[in-house]
């Protein structure tokens, strides 16, 4: 499945629109973390921990977000967005969404 | 007055570690960061919504997507509570969000050199919350988080951008 945040994909035209699809997660990150930063908080610098809990995060909401398209028989989602929320102290929500198409190669 | 003294030696200990080893941790990271952008210069970077001049044949377009998150340190959150106090420019955090952006951007140009594209177009860069700062303003860390999306493709156009270092504007 092709996905894309620009409205067209270079090299395909667009046959069809299925319509807005979406996905989302809520996770928060287990006390050993929230530990290991608090550390980090005294000399500075990336926390991986949160980065690679955020990546995995954009994977899940972008895989529903695509089990969607794939339900309504799309095989592309173009110009997706993100858009994060705080939920609570200690917990992100990422949300995902997009326009599930069908998409043909130009001749 | 025991109890305050150990309270005290520990502040200024606190101080002298967050200054001297955050200060080295951020100068290395920045010159980590001038040498990969020098080298990400090589790759068409663009923020327009359309691929701009797209190889005929090329490999499918496809989304990449990077996040950072960067936590401050004791030193500058003891001198952001000056700065509060009297107003202006918080420089520490200002160094503080460059550091986030410009970490992200890296990564999403190198993901998309290592997915074999030449370009990179759409590249939109957005802060989030993840601190829970908007819920528990009294949180004492301070960190910041940056997630960039983008669409690698393969372009014809050749960046002419040498890869050297950039002037830092003062």
């Amino acid at each position: 499945m092709i996905v894309v945040n620009t409205e067209t994909v270079a090299g395909y035209r667009v046959v069809e629109v299925k319509g807005i699809v979406q996905g989302n997660t809520v996770r928060a990150k287990h006390a050993g973390r929230d530990i290991a930063a608090g550390f980090k908080n005294l000399v500075g610098g990336e926390l991986k921990g949160y980065t690679e809990l955020l990546t995995e995060s954009r994977r899940e909401a972008i895989e529903r977000m695509m089990g969607q398209g794939q339900q309504l028989g799309a095989n592309a989602i173009v110009n997706v967005r993100f858009t994060t929320s705080a939920v609570t102290s200690g917990a992100a929500e990422l949300y995902a969404y997009g326009t599930a198409v069908v998409v043909q190669p130009l001749a | 007055m025991g109890g305050l003294i150990f309270a005290l030696i520990v502040t200024v200990f606190l101080l002298i570690l967050g200054f001297t080893v955050g200060t080295i941790l951020e100068k290395r990271h920045f010159g980590r960061l001038d040498d990969r952008e020098a080298v990400n210069r090589m790759t068409l970077q663009t923020q327009s919504k359309i691929f701009l001049s797209p190889t005929a044949g090329g490999k499918t377009p496809t989304m990449i997507h990077s996040e950072t998150v960067v936590a401050s340190d004791y030193f500058k959150n003891f001198l952001s509570g000056f700065r509060k106090f009297f107003g202006g420019e918080m420089k520490s955090y200002h160094s503080l969000m460059e550091r986030a952006r410009r970490e992200t951007l890296a990564k999403l140009i190198e993901q998309a050199r290592e997915m074999g594209y030449n370009a990179v177009c759409n590249v939109r860069l957005e802060p989030a919350d993840v601190s829970g700062a908007i819920h528990n303003p009294k949180k004492k860390s301070v960190m910041v988080c940056i997630i960039a999306t983008a669409t690698a493709y393969d372009s014809d156009v050749v960046t002419t951008a040498p890869p050297t270092k950039m002037e830092k504007p003062v």
